[in-house]
């Protein structure tokens, strides 16, 4: 089991936002968080990710507990913010060896792999860069090939598709499903299924900070009727 | 909000935050370290009027001081927010009201400034030029006078658009960018001491440095290390800091003697280390510098290891000017052993249990929040 979250409680300070929540992200697989605006989304990454210390409940990731392995907890994990957040002095060439020195990666085989990326999200002429002459967009992609070029055995990715043209949604959802298929495992918030159907394997519902729903991303519609008749 | 309070509104709101800020400054070790600087300063000043050779040296270099106060504080604030050209595009008569009483505060502010410096050279104008109180008066008034119209004519042109010949339109956007860049240099002070939210930082590239950031981040085989090295080098403000103080503590090298000079060296290392820190939390705010699996110690380690080499350097080029001004082996002993000895506390202690204390804080902050 790659990510298990137990009884679940936290939020900011007094203020409890999840109440309670449990489910599992298994090897291999696709899980989608789903729900509206302060749902609770956000909330339940930022204790994942180790922003926000739960108030009870626990955080499993392959076996091990973040406040008791933080530094090994982490390298397991790869984040893809909503808004991307970037180190301004630095080119984009010097964010992916940030990225490769920071997770101990091999160099040869992560800027193998940080090339196929370049060339997929088309910023391989690009690495000399500063972030302030990239669009949202491109921002976007960086972050993508951050997250990609590491060895985590969970994906982390907080509403990925905002600000992506087409073309690189779909080069996205291809390099999930072939992440997948090594056995890595992904956790992605999203308003709706909509984008995602085909590539989900499972989808987890929160509705004021609790599981309203979860199952089988094919039943989504059967078992969350209120987003599916929104979305119409 | 009453828009014929515009100006009222933003000023208040304006200095309400300096002083905010202000109150941040001086609320440490530094306020102790700025008086004894201040003190300092003010006496080599003095002795400086009474011993100054009177020849055309030092006459045109008074002339030239005179003439460069009018460098400093000549640009004009115009209180305009980027929002403003759109919220406010119905009624552009607010805008243009608020402007031309930005203007007038500017004018008066820079007249105001020019004058305090202007008095603080009439010593030296006294000593140098004239003995005419008169003379000294009414060269002063003219001189507050011309820089009130040289910050008028600043803030007139920059309204206008470049090639606008009698049009009336106003350059909004440029007025914004004017303004940005204004508050940046303002603030920038600030962050120099305490971390200034929403400022936004000048990158430049600095191509001369970029085999100094390689060598120097695989050396010490941090991932931060390269990070901070590249973010003093590139965000000019800290390169510049280690610069100025560099040289303020060479003329104090030069000028004074004995334990006067090893006490000066060493409140300008302390405010260069003090003034260093906020480089240690400048990516807070970037998620991944949370998330990267580093350890509390190798950031600590990264930010000691990437301002060490400018500190070497700072304190070589004292200890050397300090030496060829007095020749004295005792002082050059004294001066070493005072400086690399606090210099390892700062650098290894102090900055230590201040970015412990900041982290702390930070992930009690995040938690509550």
């Amino acid at each position: 089991m790659s990510l298990e979250i137990k009884n679940l409680s936290g939020g900011y300070g007094k203020l409890t936002v999840l109440k309670d929540i449990s489910f599992t992200v298994p090897d291999g697989t696709l899980t989608a968080l789903v729900g509206l605006n302060g749902s609770g989304k956000s909330t339940t990454i930022n204790h994942i990710i180790g922003l926000l210390q739960p108030k009870q409940g626990s955080i499993i990731l392959n076996n091990l507990l973040l406040n008791q392995e933080p530094v090994t907890y982490k390298s397991q994990l790869a984040y893809i913010p909503e808004q991307p957040v970037v180190y301004e002095e630095l080119t984009l060439k010097e964010h992916l060896e940030l990225t490769i020195a920071a997770y101990h990666l091999d160099e040869k085989i992560a800027w193998q792999r940080a090339e196929e990326l370049l060339n997929t999200f088309r910023l391989n002429d690009k690495l000399t860069w500063f972030p302030t002459h990239f669009s949202k967009g491109m921002r976007q992609k960086v972050m993508i090939v951050m997250a990609f070029i590491t060895d985590a055995k969970l994906f982390i990715i907080d509403e990925p598709f905002l600000g992506l043209d087409v073309i690189a949604v779909n080069d996205l959802l291809k390099l999930i499903d072939s992440r997948k298929k090594e056995g890595t495992s992904f956790l992605l918030t999203t308003h709706v299924l909509d984008t995602i159907a085909g590539h989900a394997d499972q989808f987890v519902y929160l509705k004021d900070g609790e599981v309203a729903a979860a199952g089988a991303a094919s039943e989504f519609t059967k078992l969350v009727p209120e987003l599916a008749v929104s979305k119409e | 909000m009453k828009l014929t309070h515009l100006f009222k509104d933003r000023i208040a709101k304006r200095w309400q935050q300096y002083l905010k800020y202000l109150r941040y400054v001086f609320n440490d070790h530094a306020v102790l370290a700025l008086f004894i600087l201040a003190g300092a300063g003010g006496l080599a000043y003095q002795s400086l009027w009474q011993n100054a050779p009177i020849n055309m040296w030092t006459k045109s270099i008074l002339l030239i001081v005179i003439l460069v106060t009018f460098i400093f504080f000549k640009n004009p604030t115009n209180f305009i927010k980027q929002a403003d050209p759109t919220a406010l595009l119905g009624d552009e008569t607010v805008l243009r009201t608020l402007l031309k009483q930005a203007t007038i505060y500017s004018m008066i502010v820079n007249g105001i400034v020019e004058g305090i410096l202007l008095v603080a050279l009439w010593p030296m104008m006294f000593h140098l030029l004239t003995n005419s109180l008169t003379l000294i008066l009414i060269s002063t008034v003219i001189l507050i006078a011309l820089k009130i119209l040289l910050t008028y004519i600043i803030a007139s042109k920059q309204r206008l658009f470049p090639d606008a010949k009698g049009s009336k339109l106003i350059n909004w956007r440029h007025l914004v960018t004017t303004e940005e860049n204004h508050q940046f240099i303002v603030l920038s002070f600030y962050n120099l001491f305490i971390d200034v939210p929403g400022i936004t930082p000048k990158i430049k590239r600095q191509s001369w440095a970029d085999s100094f950031i390689k060598v120097w981040g695989r050396h010490s085989r941090n991932p931060l290390t390269t990070l901070y090295v590249t973010a003093f080098i590139r965000r000019t403000q800290y390169v510049k800091l280690w610069f100025r103080l560099t040289i303020f503590g060479s003329l104090a090298a030069w000028f004074t003697t004995g334990w006067l000079q090893t006490i000066l060296l060493i409140i300008l290392f302390y405010l260069l280390v003090l003034q260093l820190m906020p480089l240690s939390n400048l990516h807070q705010h970037i998620v991944f510098n949370f998330l990267y699996p580093i350890t509390s110690r190798q950031r600590i380690q990264a930010f000691q290891y990437a301002i060490l080499p400018w500190l070497v350097i700072t304190q070589l080029i004292w200890l050397i000017i300090a030496f060829v001004a007095t020749t004295s082996i005792n002082l050059l002993l004294q001066n070493l052993i005072c400086l690399v000895v606090i210099g390892g506390v700062l650098v290894f202690l102090y900055t230590k249990q201040k970015i412990n204390k900041s982290t702390q804080r930070r992930i009690t902050r995040a938690f509550k929040k």
